[in-house]
């Protein structure tokens, strides 16, 4: 037990050299790349999914460049005064060579770390030594301004087949694992290395703890009784609100009768208000019938035998479209600005001012 | 630089202000005082709240107006860091040239509860240096509280007169013919609402100079894309997959409003091929959906209100 943490294998087959990372070759280059042109004033954001290498190449990198790594993430309290008292560290010339300093998680800011990110940029402004941040999501409001003095860096997915050959490599000499279960968890992992590190793990281990996925759990809320798509929300790998675009888009591949279909929807808008209630109120107390309004679709007589399941296109559509969209959305509020009324007001009037503006010859109309 | 006439026409007196004599009256005398208390605009879209709002502050501080006046659309940006930061900021500094400014907060029933008790905090804090205009639909969207600081006016509906002196003051104006069919017509689009009005009236005279019924309804058949008709009666046929698909390229790709497109179903729905129970019946859910749209999910229930359509006929 008390080498528990080493045997695992996330642990034992760690990269202990910058040459041994999978797939960030690239990447790695442009980071060096970095700290050899770095002057003061200037900070690098990495940014990408999980488990792809991110700290492991910063801790690396520290160390085949001999800096002494000073890190702080989001289990230090961050609020303004607590990063200020790292300012030194950041300031004085240390005999023992120099300094990399990490700031982890650096937009998981939360409530009570306020004023940290102000602080963050003076840190970044006059640190003697190389800032690296790490966030997840760069283009967070929060970060705005602490963007400003950062050169993004993106870190990719690991591509499917080069994970699976690392995999394998490592099954090889581990456990006794079928090809195609390992081609099974390079899918499943979606190119995070450590989920898919540990669970090829507990597939050797021959057991693997986990909730239910997507389709158990629509097959439940879908197929089941009451009580069986209540359990299967409630342990469902994907939350409430990821489960309910998920029903969104499968209602009508489930139903055939266009009356299931109605009432099912019926059922989903009304559990709609309660989820809108939660959002704009910050009422949790709501989702527990949230819950049992989707739940209560098992009622419903589902198809008998297998459903395809599919993946909600909605944020597929609002991913490929965002761009558009936000063009569109600064263009309403200068209209709005000119017009002395409200974005919603301009899309309001949208159709109309389309075609006056398109008559006076002005190019830019949004198209409706 | 394009012309719009909604901006164009614009009362700049609280003298040339559209109707409301009851509140315009009472404005008056603030400025002839030279100050004024919080004040919450209540009433129906394009019947002057804004229009009072930039006339009181033109007619307080001259020339330099727009320094001491700040316009910020709620509906925009209705979370509470709007009003603890933008709306603080501006809340304490200094009037310039006069001994208080004016902070004009449009849709204020767009903001959260929350965000609305910070701000009576902020009319609290700041009252000696900053007035707030607060405008929106209804006022009982706006809590007790502020309501209490603030003095309320009512704005009217605008009558059919009113909306017609107002129009064909442009119509002299831009030197372009109407007749009174076209007139009424426009009223009753536009339901009262003048600055909709507005821009069907320059929406159709881009069609020609001389304005009819006709021009009109040509005019609004433009700026309502037929795709939503086409839905309707995909959905009415039972065809509801077909239906959703349109429904999600008008929201989802184009970004059309729900808002927008329940607006023109509900005017679509008298013009359907189905009995007259049938039409009865559908008004009704077009209106249960559009009251669960204000708090919910756009796509979902308009989704909801299709899949309806679809089973009506059976």
């Amino acid at each position: 037990m008390l080498n528990l943490r080493k045997n695992m294998l996330v642990e034992k087959y760690k990269p202990k050299k910058l040459e041994d990372v999978i797939s960030q070759k690239s990447t790695i280059k442009t980071i060096l790349d970095w700290l050899e042109k770095w002057k003061p004033g200037k900070a690098l954001m990495l940014y990408g999914p999980t488990g792809v290498g991110k700290n492991l190449i910063v801790e690396l990198i520290s160390k085949e460049k001999g800096l002494n790594l000073l890190e702080i993430n989001a289990s230090d309290k961050r609020d303004a005064s607590s990063v200020k008292r790292l300012i030194p560290a950041t300031k004085d010339s240390s005999l023992f060579g120099g300094r990399l300093i990490l700031i982890d998680e650096a937009d998981n800011l939360s409530v009570s770390d306020r004023g940290g990110s102000t602080e963050m940029i003076d840190i970044i402004k006059d640190s003697i030594y190389p800032v690296i941040l790490i966030a997840q999501n760069p283009y967070d409001k929060k970060l705005k301004t602490l963007r400003k003095y950062c050169e993004l860096v993106k870190f990719r997915k690991v591509p499917k087949n080069i994970l699976e050959k690392y995999l394998y490599d490592i099954a090889k000499k581990e456990m006794k694992l079928s090809s195609n279960v390992i081609r099974e968890i390079a899918e499943n992992s979606d190119g995070d290395v450590r989920s898919a590190l540990n669970d090829l793990e507990m597939r050797a281990l021959g057991y693997r703890e986990r909730g239910k996925n997507i389709f158990e759990t629509l097959q439940a809320i879908f197929k089941g009784n009451l009580k069986e798509a209540l359990n299967a929300i409630s342990l469902s790998e994907k939350d409430l609100d990821e489960i309910f675009w998920w029903v969104e888009q499968n209602i009508t591949n489930e139903y055939t009768s266009i009356e299931d279909v109605a009432n099912a929807f019926d059922i989903l808008s009304r559990a709609d208000i309660f989820r809108s209630k939660i959002y704009k109120y910050q009422n949790f107390r709501f989702k527990k019938y949230m819950r049992d309004m989707i739940a209560s679709l098992s009622t419903l007589e589902g198809k008998k035998g297998f459903t395809m399941y599919k993946p909600p296109d909605r944020f597929i559509i609002l991913g490929r479209t965002k761009a558009k969209r936000e063009e569109n959305e600064k263009y309403y509020e200068e209209l709005g600005s000119i017009l002395h009324c409200s974005k919603r007001k301009v899309k309001d009037q949208l159709p109309y001012l389309n075609i006056i503006l398109k008559n006076q010859g002005v190019v830019k109309v949004v198209s409706v | 630089m394009f012309e719009i006439w909604t901006e164009k026409y614009r009362p700049l007196k609280l003298d040339n202000i559209v109707d409301q004599t009851h509140v315009v009256d009472r404005l008056k005398s603030f400025v002839k005082n030279k100050t004024i208390p919080h004040m919450i605009f209540a009433g129906p879209p394009g019947t002057g709240k804004t229009c009072c709002a930039i006339a009181i502050a033109r007619e307080l501080f001259g020339d330099n107006w727009r320094q001491n006046f700040q316009e910020t659309n709620a509906s925009d940006m209705r979370g509470i860091d709007v009003i603890r930061t933008r709306i603080k900021n501006f809340s304490r500094t200094r009037p310039i040239g006069s001994t208080f400014k004016i902070i004009f907060l449009d849709e204020g029933d767009a903001l959260t509860p929350d965000a609305q008790n910070a701000l009576r905090r902020l009319m609290e804090m700041y009252a000696d240096v900053t007035r707030f205009i607060i405008s929106c639909n209804y006022s009982s969207n706006i809590i007790a509280p502020i309501q209490s600081r603030a003095a309320v006016f009512r704005f009217k509906f605008l009558s059919k007169e009113n909306v017609f002196t107002y129009l064909k003051k442009i119509v002299r104006g831009e030197k372009i013919k109407i007749d009174k069919e076209a007139l009424e017509a426009i009223y009753e689009i536009s339901e009262g609402d003048l600055r909709k009005a507005t821009n069907i009236l320059q929406a159709s005279a881009t069609l020609g100079k001389k304005i009819t019924k006709d021009t009109i309804y040509e005019a609004t058949a433009k700026a309502e894309p037929e795709e939503v008709k086409k839905m309707i009666s995909l959905s009415l046929k039972g065809k509801f997959l077909d239906a959703r698909e349109i429904l999600k390229e008008l929201l989802l790709k184009r970004g059309i409003s729900g808002q927008d497109i329940i607006k023109q179903i509900s005017s679509q729905v008298y013009n359907l091929d189905v009995s007259e129970t049938a039409k009865a019946c559908l008004m009704e859910k077009v209106g249960n959906f559009e009251f669960r749209m204000q708090t919910g999910n756009e796509l979902i229930q308009l989704e909801a209100l299709l899949a309806q359509f679809a089973v009506s006929k059976k």
